[in-house]
């Protein structure tokens, strides 16, 4: 009996033992009364199994704390560099405003030179006239990746040709090519009547002209293609859309960081070719907003292509082309002479627009506030077009729209919206403005606008 | 955590109870399971009670009945031992309990001022010689 009850503790003993080896550190020696040998063995195995348990859980603990340290130690390099990328970028972006100013300022006091050669002038403008875009592309580019960051950056689906864009494309930058001696081609993957998307017209050509832009900057000779081909995997449809060059190429250990911002590859490219670096970083927001994905193969000195892709949601979203909605520039387009109220409180702003309106006016008025904008128009009903400014002392443009609404709903109403902010656009129109036009007015688009908007009878051609 | 002051030179902490006795000297009668808390408690009961005197004290433990220290107050009790106001510490008991408790405790000071004793006589004489 006095046996079997010592087998029994030797037993537990040897159970919780047991345990213990297994990692079990909850495991506890029933003691007797007796405070014996046994007991005491009980006791001090007891106790060193609450220092193991102590022990295992200072050990996690210290493994959370290390795991913790190369967290901080990763976000203080990432702020580091954060804090690094950023100086390059303001320092960056200094240089990329001021020396566009530079050229403006520079060649206008250039231009006050009495007795200019008129070639000499023309030259002086040219630059000019490309140093402003020049900037404002900068600024675009600023302001849109503002919008992503915070995100404002919207998407308008609507269909779009595919090909309409790729040729527009096409159009555009082949004088620019075949100036620096490049050859520029393109692909269309689909026949035109199937060429339709439902996607975001605008960021899909801000996308295509980005890429191709780069492609331009980075190729002094060879050639430029571009196009897209549909792809069917798993049973989902995409287009793969690719921008392909014979230029600089991308080395390997920068083709992961190119579309970061403020990069170029590197800091050194950075400084040898002009831009802030936030075009491929702008166009992959852009993508990866659409649903697609962008990625790039390159060669150091042998060229790169850049794909990306967009869904195409079934078969049946590349429909035969429907024909209303697409408004493009027409060179034959005819335009009658127009009654225009300029409704804009900044003089050299109202000065450019009678100039570039002179061509296609018979009468122009202007006024620097909205109150005047209501006024004048009730005085001169035969007023055919406003172009109002949204920001004027006093009444602004969304205001005097409305109120010119409430006595006239035929007027054409163009709103000048200069913000560029997600929003503006759709507050003008309602308001009551039949469009908007975004500051800098370029002529083209204001008369393509105007042409959206009047009966092509009435019309007479226009001398660009 | 219950706290009784019985008087000046006697302090309950739950079932524990603390004496001052002549030669500077604190009897420490530890009953049952010893917590953190208990430990804390007593270090400032004996804090409090070292102001009755002066020059360094002695302490005299009695784990006969004695249960399991808690790994934290294996610690405090160690930190007493330490301490510079401390001059011996004597822990006695008749069993092997109370022994293996004694080394637990005595494993983990800087100071060799510490002896496991049998007897309370014993360990009297020990802390008076």
């Amino acid at each position: 009996m006095k046996e079997d009850l010592f087998n029994d503790r030797i037993d537990q003993f040897i159970d919780a033992i047991t345990k213990v080896a297994r990692g079990d550190f909850s495991v506890q020696i029933e003691l007797s009364e007796e405070m014996d040998h046994l007991d005491a063995l009980a006791i001090g195995i007891n106790m060193m199994v609450d220092d193991l348990r102590i022990g295992k859980l200072v050990e996690l603990e210290n493994e959370k704390i290390k795991e913790l340290n190369i967290q901080l130690q990763i976000a203080k390099e990432k702020a580091e560099t954060s804090d690094r990328l950023k100086s390059a970028f303001l320092s960056n972006m200094s240089h990329e405003i001021r020396t566009p100013m530079n050229g403006i300022l520079g060649f206008t006091e250039l231009l006050k030179e009495p007795l200019l050669p008129d070639q000499v002038q023309q030259d002086y403008i040219s630059i000019i006239q490309k140093s402003g875009e020049r900037m404002l592309n900068i600024l675009n580019d600023i302001i849109s990746i503002s919008k992503v960051e915070s995100g404002e950056m919207k998407i308008k689906i609507s269909e779009t040709n595919i090909n309409d864009q790729i040729h527009f494309i096409y159009e555009f930058f082949k004088l620019e090519v075949e100036q620096k001696g490049i050859s520029l081609s393109f692909r269309n993957g689909l026949p035109q009547e199937q060429a339709i998307l439902k996607t975001d017209r605008e960021k899909v050509y801000q996308i295509l002209t980005n890429l191709v832009k780069n492609a331009i900057k980075f190729t002094s000779s060879g050639s430029i293609e571009f196009g897209y081909n549909l792809r069917n995997i798993n049973d989902i449809q995409e287009l793969e859309f690719y921008v392909r060059d014979s230029g600089i190429g991308i080395l390997p250990e920068h083709i992961n960081i190119i579309f970061e911002r403020f990069r170029q590859g590197s800091e050194l490219l950075t400084r040898n070719y002009e831009g802030a670096g936030l075009g491929l970083s702008i166009t992959k927001a852009f993508v990866e907003m659409l649903g697609g994905k962008i990625w790039v193969e390159s060669h150091w000195g042998k060229g790169s292509t850049f794909y990306f892709t967009l869904p195409v949601s079934s078969a049946d979203e590349l429909n035969v082309e429907k024909k209303a909605g697409q408004t493009s520039f027409r060179e034959d387009f005819q335009v009658k002479k127009f009654n225009i109220l300029i409704a804009e409180d900044d003089s050299t702003s109202e000065k450019l627009l009678k100039i570039t309106l002179e061509k296609i006016s018979n009468k122009v008025l202007s006024v620097g506030t909205g109150a005047e904008a209501v006024e004048v128009f009730k005085n001169n009903p035969d007023i055919d077009v406003i172009l109002m400014d949204i920001k004027m002392p006093g009444m602004d443009g969304y205001e005097a729209t409305r109120q010119i609404r409430q006595f006239n709903k035929d007027v054409i109403i163009i709103a000048q919206t200069a913000f560029g902010l997600e929003g503006d656009n759709e507050k003008a129109l309602i308001a009551g403005c039949n469009d908007y036009i975004s500051k800098p007015i370029n002529r083209k688009l204001l008369t393509t606008i105007l042409q959206k908007h009047f009966d092509q009878e009435k019309v007479q051609k226009l001398q660009v | 955590m219950v706290i009784k002051n019985i008087s000046e030179s006697e302090i309950w902490v739950e079932a524990n109870k603390t004496y001052l006795l002549p030669g500077n000297i604190f009897y420490v009668i530890s009953e049952g399971k010893q917590t953190e808390e208990m430990a804390i408690a007593h270090r400032l009961v004996c804090h409090q009670m070292s102001k009755l005197v002066t020059g360094k004290v002695n302490y005299l433990i009695d784990l006969n009945n004695c249960g399991k220290n808690e790994p934290g107050a294996r610690l405090i009790w160690s930190q007493i031992s330490d301490e510079e106001n401390t001059n011996k510490v004597a822990l006695f008991g008749m069993h092997p309990v109370a022994r293996v408790l004694a080394s637990f405790v005595m494993g983990i000071t800087n100071r060799n001022n510490q002896r496991f004793f049998k007897t309370k006589e014993e360990a009297v004489n020990w802390l008076v010689s």
